[in-house]
């Protein structure tokens, strides 16, 4: 039955999904073009010709950034219109836990704003091995990696693997924060008779405003001052307050999850 | 008979505004119950609070003695006061839906039903008008072999013809050992199809009784009876 409720929920999703992903491959196509006019150019380009290229490279940024947003919305649009909206009465009347429907939501919004995430970074990479002749990938796998790991042992004193993987680890916990964030604040803004807008906006910036709290205490716990990272920390404050500021987040996360689900099992209030 | 449903000192309240108070009841299988009431009178918060939909501030409420849940839901079959479906589906789309979520959903009858009406499957619900829409919705709750039908306003909002049609169809759709709880406030046009019915007023019953008990006491109809309870 879960199995089922995912399929049809990246079946309801995809066709907006995929046509925001073409607009961004054109918008990629669009900004490649630009910039390898602007890279390759000669005397006889115009100033039109320059400023149009400028333009679309301006374009393609408001694109890369609009796209992420856009993404987002939609997501978070979907899930409170199959929720709390008229097709909440479909999805909480299948014959499924709140818990399963709940997680299959999330699940397929998580994996629609990882591909998104991973699509703009394709994107970039594309636009930056572009401006620099087709020789951005070749460069990046021999001399800057080197230099890369040997770069961020000196600064940071841990490793090149080690902190690739904080990023994606972050990156995954960054996606599902967002999330978790919205629809937490979207289910207790419906345990409201009226004004469920107002509270769902006034619940996220107080789960926001208790996030920063922690995350600030946690930091000054840890001994984090200015003058220790500019006299160069040591190397296990650093994998503290990474690995720190991650179980953190990773507590926050089964928290909104927790609430989310008891306020969808126990408190649901479709009216 | 079986007991379907169970409700004991059933309470909801809105903030300070009480919709049920105190309600308890049963309703038993093989039934056609009309849930009869004013607007605002708790119809639709008790449907709701029995589909899962609400949580009761108060009380129990139990489907085939188990609470309300997963198993409750594969059992009742449910018609909104609104349009729920996904109005960019075509109605292909939402029998395969309902297909692939209700193990009791008859495909057969369902398009057997729509060939009757001439809708085609591969219309779109949202080129559909609101009594095309309401009757696809019918379709798809009636083509379920549910144990209890739950039926919130089935008949508001649409013209006379419509009306027959609606009613029909839940005249020939429902097994014999289901039963079905219509809720209105249109007393007149259902009252034919009904074997028993609860009156519910300002969130309390105030009878539940057969119709045909009601006609030999009161000596009137339901809708007369309705008329004199609410006015």
């Amino acid at each position: 039955m879960i199995g089922k409720l995912i399929k049809y929920e990246f079946k309801h999703t995809s066709k907006t999904m995929f046509t925001t992903w073409i607009v961004l491959a054109a918008a990629t196509l669009m900004g490649s073009l630009a910039l390898y006019r602007l890279d390759q150019g000669n005397h006889s380009d115009t100033t039109f010709s320059v400023v149009m290229n400028v333009i679309m490279l301006v374009l393609y940024i408001i694109a890369l950034i609009g796209i992420f947003y856009v993404d987002f919305i939609y997501l978070c649009y979907h899930y409170y219109k199959t929720m709390y909206s008229s097709q909440g009465y479909l999805t909480h009347t299948l014959p499924l836990s709140p818990a399963a429907a709940f997680s299959v939501k999330i699940f397929a919004f998580f994996i629609w704003m990882l591909a998104s995430s991973v699509l703009l970074v394709i994107s970039v990479l594309v636009l930056l091995n572009v401006g620099s002749g087709g020789e951005f990938f070749s460069t990046i796998s021999t001399f800057m990696w080197d230099e890369f790991i040997q770069s961020v042992n000196e600064l940071f004193g841990i490793s090149a693997p080690f902190l690739i993987f904080i990023f994606i680890a972050d990156t995954f916990l960054g996606i599902l924060w967002r999330i978790l964030w919205v629809t937490t604040s979207m289910a207790i803004g419906q345990l409201f008779q009226s004004g469920r807008t107002g509270f769902s906006i006034l619940a996220g910036f107080c789960i926001y405003m208790v996030n920063q709290v922690v995350n600030t205490i946690l930091l000054a716990a840890s001994g984090y001052n200015l003058t220790a990272f500019l006299d160069g920390m040591p190397e296990n404050l650093i994998r503290q307050i990474l690995g720190g500021s991650m179980i953190i987040s990773a507590v926050m996360l089964i928290a909104l999850y927790g609430i989310c689900v008891y306020i969808n099992k126990k408190r649901l209030n479709l009216e | 008979m079986n007991t379907l449903v169970t409700c004991k000192e059933l309470t909801k309240t809105y903030g300070s505004k009480t919709a049920l108070n105190h309600v308890s009841f049963e309703i038993e299988s093989g039934h056609i119950i009309g849930l009869l009431g004013p607007n605002g009178s708790g119809k639709t918060t008790f449907i709701k609070l029995l589909n899962g939909l609400l949580t009761p501030t108060s009380g129990e409420l139990y489907v085939k003695k188990l609470p309300v849940g997963i198993e409750s839901k594969k059992i009742i079959s449910y018609l909104p006061d609104q349009t729920y479906l996904n109005m960019n589906n075509t109605v292909k789309e939402v029998l395969d839906y309902f297909h692939a979520f209700y193990a009791d959903f008859d495909m057969e009858r369902a398009c057997q039903m729509l060939d009757s009406l001439h809708i085609s499957p591969k219309d779109r619900l949202k080129a559909m008008s609101k009594g095309t829409k309401e009757k696809v919705q019918l379709i798809l709750v009636m083509s379920r072999r549910a144990e209890l039908y739950v039926l919130d306003e089935p008949i508001a909002g649409v013209d006379p013809a419509a009306r027959d049609y609606i009613l029909q169809t839940i005249l020939t759709n429902y097994d014999p050992d289901a039963s079905i709880l219509i809720s209105t406030h249109l007393i007149s046009d259902i009252e034919n199809i009904l074997d028993q019915v609860i009156f519910i007023k300002e969130g309390e019953i105030f009878l539940q009784a057969s119709v045909d008990d009601i006609r030999m006491q009161h000596q009137k109809s339901i809708d007369a009876l309705f008329r004199e309870v609410f006015k």
